[in-house]
């Protein structure tokens, strides 16, 4: 396997450090190093640090500076180290071991986890599959579920018994709305200790995860470990994908096997699941191409499964032969261009007039009137599996098939059509829309410059014109949009055109925090180059997020600069929840919605490690802008832009429009 | 979007001050159905499909079933500000994205279809 940690952090390890101590150019005030050296000067006090080894080693510069941040020499050491072969001869396996062998022969893509379930992640790490380790385990299985978005491959995630099991949860419900194929792993004390509180940490796992997951074993007899390995990856491989949660009491991690047939179902995997997919009834072909025949204004609806299964040129083929409209959904977009003719994800006021509509991988299903469709509209479902078609939505055809295969067949057998009327209604409507939102943006340049504060708009669509017009090309910047206010205006302004360059941290669940998290996990699959994000090595990936989202994964930017991930994260910074107004009619409610005011994200990123910037003009946004990148893509450094805003900016009645929800499905929509 | 056709009289009051225009959409099953729509997509993800305003994790939105629990007003000048500029700190603007004054008055009328049956003015003819 090659070496997964391909990319060279930009932060200095201790050898370095001590090698060199003034060999740095700073370019710009709010450098990272430069406000090293400037806190350091400043503070003038002593700290010691500890070496590698666990010895205790007082490392205070000689006129007692305190030393720069920095990587330890073990951290990189270990980074290089080959993985290690296990076998059933001599001391023989552990569960965890042989656990760890069917990751590694199932192609498991990484594990994101903290420290804790020491037994299982280290047979994990041992047996070569990419591990992670960062601060808290919400973040790292956010991280995990970004790296899935982005690349639809299958990740772990881990923690330690009770508490950092919990501290997951949020995360694996996210995942579970998003249909992550998330493998959600966990010690869990020793089965002698069950139902007695014994020692610390007691808790019961699978209950937790109960509606969150598909499916959840807590492994209570060590023979079958492998088998339930296998269940995991069939489950996490076969159908509709959602989270998976095993839990390891240490009787079946630390049990040792000397021999194969000790192990229930020891079986390869090409015997214990299938490649195998459901392809399509020809009848119901048939009756597909008949239901499209007869539509002047047809349009497909790509979900998730459409991405999961690499669908999406078969997807473009079949809607390009005749002239039928594309929006995707799902956490994932870009595998149907936001700019073809064909995308009506940017013209919602065409939305209404499509007369048949084909849900394909659509994996959460919304109810008629919450997209926005013509409820009288014909409507043909194709789904991997029959017993969810027809949930929520009245079907006229339900199609049990796989994503890829049912549109490869429709574009093979779909006749050559020409729908003028409805290219140009499409054309028009994305015409109106972007009239629309240009109109937005410079109503956001006007309160910009009369509050001296960002607005969101501003903020966005420069973002977005930053991607469009850079060198590297359009395609090159992955991007995640989250936060509740600046979210919404990112979904108006961000645009994808290629698959997997943007991803919605908040889609379903709504959860506001895992952006930061999610968009670093997105990182370590565009620098390793996995999946569609093969291409775009080395070019930095971009986050938007809030305040309060920022708050619940900052401290991974020590993560991603560990690992050398260059993550752009710009954070709205209103000073409160995007929810305020919800207390504008309660006066005693408002200081529970409000922070401090003014706070310096940048200047904590910058403690971490990281750049920071802060911004309060548009003119300076796109500056900094440009210095996160060029900083990102030269150096691996990673770049937080504080852009400070007022709360008020999410009142229509005062700096017009306000904040509304965006049209489902399309760009921004966040519900299906 | 989808083709209605507008009475003559309509057409010509869509050339005359927004405020006007509005006002002069009559309450017809037609505007009602054109109203419905607009709701569904513009309005429901707050104040709920039933106008009860329960969809409390998106906003404090109101309910508009009741014209005495209405926060800005609730004659037809003070329901067709707050479509078009906003109302409290929370209802967006949707003057830009309501383009054509009549759909405005479409809103109002189907807004006011939610009203208790003794205070819901009729339909036209």
């Amino acid at each position: 396997m090659a070496n997964p940690y391909n990319a060279e952090s930009s932060m200095r390890t201790e050898s370095e450090s001590k090698s060199s101590q003034s060999d740095e150019t700073v370019d710009n005030v709010s450098s990272r190093r430069n406000f090293l050296r400037l806190s350091a000067a400043s503070l003038g006090a002593a700290a010691a640090s500890f070496s590698a080894g666990g010895v205790a080693a007082p490392d205070v510069a000689a006129d007692g500076a305190i030393p720069s941040i920095r990587l330890a020499d073990a951290f990189k050491q270990s980074l290089t180290e080959a993985p290690a072969s296990t076998s059933f001869e001599g001391a023989g396996m552990t569960g965890a071991e042989v656990f760890a062998n069917l990751c590694s022969k199932e192609d498991l893509a990484a594990l994101f986890c903290c420290p804790g379930n020491y037994t299982v992640i280290n047979a994990l790490a041992a047996a070569g599959i990419p591990t992670y380790g960062g601060r808290t385990e919400g973040a790292m299985c956010a991280m995990a579920d970004g790296f899935s978005r982005a690349t639809g491959e299958v990740v772990a995630t881990s923690g330690t018994e009770g508490p950092g099991f919990a501290h997951m949860i949020m995360n694996i419900a996210a995942a579970n709305a998003a249909r992550t194929p998330l493998l959600v792993l966990a010690s869990n004390m020793t089965l002698a200790g069950d139902d007695r509180e014994a020692f610390i940490q007691q808790a019961y796992q699978q209950p937790t995860t109960e509606g969150i997951k598909k499916y959840g074993k807590r492994m209570i007899d060590p023979a079958r470990v492998h088998e339930y390995g296998a269940y995991a990856f069939r489950c996490l491989k076969s159908g509709v994908p959602q989270p998976v949660h095993l839990d390891f009491p240490a009787e079946v991690a630390r049990a040792r096997f000397k021999s194969p047939t000790e192990l229930r179902d020891f079986y390869d995997k090409s015997k214990y699941r299938s490649e195998s997919r459901a392809s399509p009834a020809a009848k119901d072909v048939d009756a597909a191409l008949a239901l499209i025949a007869k539509s002047q204004r047809p349009l497909i609806v790509a979900g998730q499964g459409v991405f999961q299964r690499k669908g999406w040129d078969a997807l473009r083929r079949a809607a390009e032969k005749a002239d039928i409209a594309v929006v995707t959904s799902g956490p994932t977009r870009g595998f149907f261009p936001d700019d073809h003719r064909l995308s009506i994800a940017t013209a919602p006021n065409a939305l209404l007039s499509a007369d048949l509509v084909i849900f394909v991988g659509q994996y959460c299903m919304p109810s008629p009137g919450e997209y926005r469709l013509d409820p009288q509209i014909k409507a043909i479902r194709v789904h991997p599996v029959q017993e969810d078609l027809g949930r929520n939505w009245p079907l006229d055809l339900g199609i049990v098939s796989d994503e890829a295969l049912f549109l490869e067949i429709l574009a093979d057998r779909l006749p050559k059509a020409k729908r003028d009327a409805w290219v140009a209604e499409l054309t028009k409507a994305r015409s109106d829309y972007q009239a629309q939102i240009d109109e937005i943006y410079k109503l956001g340049l006007d309160h910009s410059a009369k509050t001296g504060m960002l607005h969101p708009a501003v903020i966005t669509r420069d973002t977005q014109n930053f991607i469009d017009t850079h060198p590297d090309g359009r395609e090159s910047i992955a991007t995640g949009l989250g936060g509740w206010t600046i979210g919404l205006f990112a979904g108006r302004y961000m645009r994808a055109y290629r698959p997997a360059q943007e991803i919605l941290p908040p889609y379903q669940y709504g959860a506001i925090g895992p952006d930061m998290a999610m968009m670093m996990g997105v990182s370590c699959a565009v620098q390793r180059g996995v999946g569609p994000q093969k291409g775009y090595e080395g070019t930095p990936t971009i986050c938007i997020t809030s305040d309060a989202g920022a708050a619940y994964s900052l401290m991974e930017l020590d993560t991603a600069i560990k690992y050398g991930w260059p993550t752009i994260t710009i954070v709205y910074n209103n000073n409160a929840w995007g929810v305020w107004p919800h207390a504008s009619r309660s006066a005693r409610s408002m200081h529970m919605y409000l922070f401090q005011e003014h706070l310096r994200y940048d200047q904590m990123a910058t403690a971490l490690g990281a750049r920071g910037e802060y911004v309060r003009t548009p003119a300076d946004f796109r500056a900094a802008l440009a210095r996160a990148y060029k900083a990102g893509r030269d150096e691996k450094a990673s770049t937080l832009i504080n852009c400070q805003a007022i709360k008020e900016f999410t009142s229509g009645k005062d700096y017009p429009p306000g904040v509304s929800l965006n049209a489902e499905p399309g760009a921004g929509a966040i519900a299906h | 979007m989808k083709k209605y056709i507008l009475p003559l009289g309509l057409l010509v009051a869509s050339a005359v001050p927004v405020l006007a225009a509005e006002s002069i959409v009559p309450n017809t099953a037609q505007s009602l159905e054109m109203g419905r729509e607009l709701f569904a997509s513009r309005c429901a993800e707050c104040h709920g499909r039933d106008g009860k305003g329960h969809v409390e994790v998106i906003a404090d939105a109101g309910d508009l079933t009741e014209p005495l629990l209405y926060r800005n007003g609730s004659t037809d000048e003070a329901i067709d500000r707050s479509i078009r500029d906003g109302a409290g700190a929370g209802m967006p603007a949707y003057s830009k994205e309501l383009k054509n004054p009549e759909d405005v008055g479409h809103l109002r009328n189907y807004i006011k279809s939610l009203w208790p049956a003794d205070k819901r003015p009729a339909v036209e003819k």
